[in-house]
């Protein structure tokens, strides 16, 4: 699921690995990733339930959604990130331009240039 | 460095987590094998090595992080050179701190009606918001449509409303970029809206893009009168085609009539035999377009490789009124029709067609309580349209709209009242910013 350890483990001789190093992925935050490769690889949940589970999955603190935007795309799961950026879009979709610029942290619209 | 911990396999056991707790919080360790996160496609940079643009500083402008670990390492702090101060301010503006390409990542996941409202954010937004391959990378993503579109022209000002299914919600749409003669509404394909209309005596075609707000009138066909058509869009190059097959107005037979946009132009085709008393129901899969005649009752195939009609002998299910003719994913094909207009007994039924057996295959019928709720009168009118596998009945005295999903088979209202209007016209649509009217 993650293509960041496929390539890893393809790229190296089986037996020369002993750890893939994922330097950029705190441990619970990886608990979770784990838990979502988890349950969208077992057969077990129909699409519908699935879908339900992720809603769920997603519905957590911002702070954490980060920290899971991040790691899926360093670790290359194109599904999770999916996931999770849609889940971001939702809450920008609800804000005002200038709630959205707090945000951002967008302080000083004349920093940037005039188009043409 | 040693590595300790056995190799695995994401998914299967922990020991992935043991080996990264020994090594992340240890500062400058690294393992044995770097895993690198290669999303690179195209124009999108998403090493975290070397991100591009406004938030990539260099290694010296790296800050120490007083909070509490983050699990982001030092390299990554010296890509976004934030400063960190409490951890309630940096808590509050995590989000600053996003590389580029997830931003374009998140904000194309943003339904299109409410992209327009992000470019008054701050002028990099709206410079991005409106740059092409963003608009193209945003348009690419699945989970926008469909969409129903529901169009009325009452007086002067074209009222227009679209319903998103994924976001279960309506939306006002602003139509008044198009021309006045454009009144009815032939159909959408791939993002585009075909209309047409006459302007004074002569009659016309456009297509538009609503979200882009651009249109284009067609050149006139050979046989200009008002015909009836069909728009489908080629997404694979991105061209488009409109069909002309009978008069609408009279029975008058011309030569099938067909517009490509690679080529602006019409080309003439053959008429199309048993001409008489058509109906307008025509549905296109598969290079295929359908036709169904009302008198006799058939099916006609108007075949675009080799441009020639054929007749389809496939029969017709007794005492079927209203039928309508619906394209379904590949090479499915739907009828939809009433069945026993006088009798109790009265429903909506859906057939597919058997293309080898040429035979019409019943595969639901909509539940007598659906029924009653769209159709309160047994002889009111019903439209209906499709896209993909999904099926939408409206009904305007009723002012409400029913979707059938052939593969899941499950009915469902749509909410609010946007079909009001004894001449309101509707059809599925796919926002697209980046479907393009040449």
């Amino acid at each position: 699921m993650s293509k960041t350890v496929k390539d890893a483990i393809e790229t190296i001789p089986t037996d020369e690995i002993n750890s893939i190093s994922l330097s950029l992925v705190r441990s619970e935050i990886l608990t979770k990733v784990i838990e979502y490769c988890k349950k969208h690889n077992s057969a077990q949940m129909s699409d519908v339930d699935l879908m339900d589970w992720d809603v769920e999955f997603a519905n957590v603190h911002y702070t954490t959604l980060f920290d899971l935007v991040l790691s899926a795309n360093y670790m290359n799961i194109n599904c999770l990130l999916d996931l999770v950026c849609g889940k971001i879009a939702d809450m920008i979709k609800g804000k005002t331009p200038g709630e959205i610029a707090k945000l951002f942290d967008i302080k000083d619209v004349s920093t940037y240039e005039e188009d043409n | 460095m040693n590595c300790v911990g056995q190799s695995s396999e994401l998914g299967s056991s922990l020991s992935i987590v043991e080996s990264v707790e020994n090594v992340v919080f240890g500062g400058d360790v690294r393992c044995c094998i770097q895993a690198s996160p290669p999303r690179g496609n195209g124009s999108r940079n998403t090493s975290p090595m070397g991100r591009v643009g406004s938030r990539n500083t260099s290694p010296s402008r790296q800050k120490v992080v007083k909070t509490k670990p983050r699990g982001l390492d030092e390299e990554t702090h010296a890509t976004f050179g934030k400063v960190v101060h409490a951890d309630v301010q940096m808590e509050d503006n995590i989000w600053a701190m996003l590389p580029e390409d997830l931003l374009h990542e998140i904000l194309a996941r943003v339904p299109p009606f409410l992209i327009f409202r992000l470019r008054s954010v701050c002028k990099r937004w709206n410079l991005l918001l409106q740059d092409s391959s963003f608009l193209k990378f945003h348009s690419s993503v699945p989970s926008h449509g469909p969409c129903v579109l529901s169009f009325c022209k009452n007086s002067v000002i074209p009222q227009c409303s679209v319903y998103s299914l994924p976001l279960k919600t309506w939306y006002r749409m602003c139509f008044t970029f198009l021309p006045h003669w454009a009144i009815w509404l032939i159909g959408s394909s791939g993002g585009l809206v075909c209309f047409s209309g006459c302007e004074g005596p002569t009659f016309y075609i456009l297509v538009c893009n609503p979200l882009t707000q651009t249109w284009r009138k067609l050149p006139c066909m050979h046989f200009n009168q008002q015909r009836q058509l069909i728009m489908v869009v080629d997404r694979s190059d991105q061209s488009f085609k409109v069909i002309a097959t009978n008069d609408i107005c009279s029975d008058k037979s011309f030569p099938t009539e067909i517009y490509d946009s690679k080529e602006d132009r019409w080309s003439v085709h053959q008429r199309m035999p048993a001409s008489n008393l058509c109906s307008s129901k025509m549905a296109y899969c598969d290079s295929r377009l359908y036709f169904e005649t009302l008198s006799p009752l058939g099916l006609m195939m108007y075949r675009l490789d080799i441009n020639c009609w054929e007749h389809i002998p496939a029969k017709f299910p007794r005492s079927l009124l209203d039928g309508y003719l619906v394209a379904g994913t590949q090479k499915r094909l739907f009828l939809v029709g009433r069945i026993g207009l006088y009798s109790t007994l009265q429903s909506i039924k859906i057939w597919e067609l058997d293309h080898a057996k040429i035979l019409w295959v019943e595969i639901s019928r909509m539940p007598p309580k659906y029924f009653r709720s769209l159709l309160r009168l047994s002889a009111e009118r019903f439209e209906c349209f499709g896209l993909d596998n999904l099926i939408c009945f409206t009904s305007y005295n009723q002012g409400k709209g029913l979707l059938f999903d052939v593969d899941k088979k499950i009915w469902s209202w749509i909410g609010g009242s946007a079909f009001q209007s004894y001449n309101n016209q509707a059809c599925f649509y796919e926002p697209r910013f980046d479907a393009s009217i040449y």
